[in-house]
């Protein structure tokens, strides 16, 4: 548990927001896929919101950790209210991280609104090592498509809306035809599960869950996901995860 | 007998270095915390609830926050009791801290037997679960049915040799004093209280309560007003000590539970949001006392003026 200072709190539209914190030496090793924890609130005598939120490390600038975050409950508004020099509480490094060690791969990262918060972090890492990179970023509407300046070394973006406000109209599992060898895919489980079936079978998948945490690092056991094949032990989103093989992932099991 | 420092107390026969237990569900089974904070110096840690076999636990999703609290759904997951004896049980061992060991059964046999295996196991103190669903029975808990939690506490107690028996009851009920004073009659060495309370959530835009199960538990310091009053109203009626819990998140919580007739205390939820909370609230706890010029916390138990 750490004391971080806010850097910003950048309003990117109605209900997208990229906030920049102090990290120790230690944080600031995070790998793409690992997650923090953040008191939302300043003070933590308050209790209401109760508990830590998990966000995915979405970049890392100088000695600051950036965050992208979506304003959906009261955790992420109490976030909005926080301004530069605030002093807030962080947990982590937590969880594991995206297999970023990859040379001459073709790839493609598949993200749905806010699950494009890991990308930018990993498209930094896979860049410049001979890889042919893919975006498929769907939203609901164009509200939902953010960030993309982080992504200019990526060799093509699809980009669809739900109300064709940005990109092509419908879903962005259905613009997935190409042949990929290992693709990274962040979003609601529907749409990761989708992603799944679009994907040639040669294919690696690496999946980034999101569960309801309590506590992120494996106490309450509140983020379990089911993998076939170890149908006898659950596994814990916060400890085990949040970075799956998605071919192995029971999605019938969790909450869609 | 040597001077007792300023928050040893004894339970039980057992001494604790400090009244502060790790509750049951919030710290795993102990090892899951070992590189967030120094497991020595938390008086006791009471292990995730085990059962004969491994338990699966419930389809997620399995927790909701709601206003300053936490509604669980767990479904008492747990690697089962044999593989805690043999697996973790020793690591946890190499750790100066009481270990209770909460558990539970779908009947009374299997009670009876996990029971036996840890009282000749090396934990230190049995904590009984009575609010599980009881199966065999018909979905009646044994925790909200008086003759049940007779009957359990007695059959427990029978085989029980070696360790005291702690029972942990359900606030689901009408009176909890009696059920108690039920448990204290059958055996019980002491009374933890309370467990979560029973508890919905719904999304207003699926229509779908939040956690899969539809009903979980209530925990966190929404609570805490509703397990000060209980084991108050506990204290009056038996003469066994209590572990107070239900929503502590700092000393003054920890003083309430005291003042109403606690022995020590457990921290549950404050666990998830910085596992450094029960750390923190001992070393307020001596200011608190060197303040207030006490001796030893235990002078505070029952103290409360009506």
């Amino acid at each position: 548990m750490a004391k971080s200072k806010i850097i910003y709190n950048k309003k990117i539209n109605d209900n997208y927001f990229t906030m920049s914190i102090s990290a120790s030496s230690e944080t600031l090793k995070a790998k793409p896929g690992n997650f923090i924890m953040l008191k939302t609130n300043k003070n933590n005598l308050v209790y209401d919101p109760l508990l830590r939120r998990s966000f995915a490390v979405s970049d890392i600038e100088e000695d600051n950790i950036v965050i992208t975050y979506k304003v959906i409950g009261k955790g992420t508004l109490g976030l909005t209210y926080l301004r530069e020099n605030d002093i807030i509480e962080t947990s982590g490094l937590l969880g594991n991280y995206f297999n970023c060690s990859l040379n001459n791969k073709r790839i493609a990262i598949i993200a749905g609104g806010i699950g494009i918060a890991p990308f930018p972090l990993l498209v930094k890492r896979l860049t410049k090592k001979n890889n042919f990179i893919d975006l498929y970023y769907g939203g609901k509407s164009k509200n939902d498509i953010v960030l993309l300046d982080k992504f200019k070394e990526v060799d093509n973006i699809f980009i669809t809306t739900e109300d064709g406000s940005k990109g092509k109209k419908g879903l962005i599992t259905d613009y997935i035809n190409r042949e990929y060898e290992i693709a990274f895919v962040c979003g609601p489980n529907p749409m990761m599960m989708h992603s799944i079936y679009k994907l040639n079978e040669t294919c690696e998948i690496e999946v980034s869950m999101e569960e309801r945490m309590a506590c992120g690092i494996g106490l309450c056991m509140g983020c379990i996901v089911n993998l076939r094949e170890e149908t006898m032990k659950n596994k814990k989103c916060c400890k085990d995860g949040p970075i799956f093989n998605g071919r192995k992932v029971v999605w019938q099991n969790l909450n869609n | 007998m040597a001077e007792l420092k300023q928050l040893e107390v004894c339970l039980c026969g057992i001494p604790f270095k400090n009244p502060l237990i790790l509750a049951s569900g919030t710290c795993g089974y102990g090892l899951e915390l070992r590189d967030y904070i120094d497991l020595n110096r938390v008086g006791g840690i009471s292990v995730k609830g085990l059962s004969l076999q491994p338990c699966k636990g419930n389809p997620m999703p399995r927790i909701v926050e709601t206003s300053a609290g936490l509604i669980n759904a767990i479904g008492l997951e747990n690697v089962g009791v044999n593989d805690f004896i043999n697996n973790i049980l020793p690591d946890l061992k190499k750790f100066d801290t009481v270990i209770i060991a909460n558990f539970w059964g779908k009947s009374i046999e299997e009670y009876v037997e996990v029971a036996r295996l840890l009282d000749a196991s090396d934990i230190d103190m049995l904590e009984m679960n009575v609010s599980c669903p009881n199966i065999k029975e018909g979905g009646i808990s044994f925790g909200t049915n008086l003759k049940q939690l007779e009957n359990v506490t007695n059959s427990v107690k029978k085989i029980i040799k070696y360790k005291p028996l702690i029972v942990k009851l359900s606030p689901n009920v009408g009176n909890i004093a009696t059920f108690a004073k039920a448990a204290e009659n059958s055996g019980a060495d002491c009374i933890s209280a309370i467990n979560t309370i029973l508890a919905m959530s719904i999304d207003i835009n699926t229509f779908k309560p939040r956690i899969a199960n539809v009903t979980g538990g209530l925990s966190g310091p929404a609570i805490k007003p509703i397990a000060v009053r209980m084991v108050y109203e506990i204290y009056k009626s038996i003469n066994i000590p209590i572990i107070g819990l239900g929503g502590i998140m700092n000393y003054m919580d920890v003083l309430e539970f005291f003042l109403v007739g606690s022995k020590v205390v457990q921290i549950g939820t404050a666990n998830f949001i910085n596992p450094d909370n029960a750390l923190n609230i001992i070393n307020d706890l001596k200011d608190y006392l060197n303040d207030k010029k006490i001796k030893n916390i235990s002078e505070l138990t029952g103290k409360i003026v009506v």
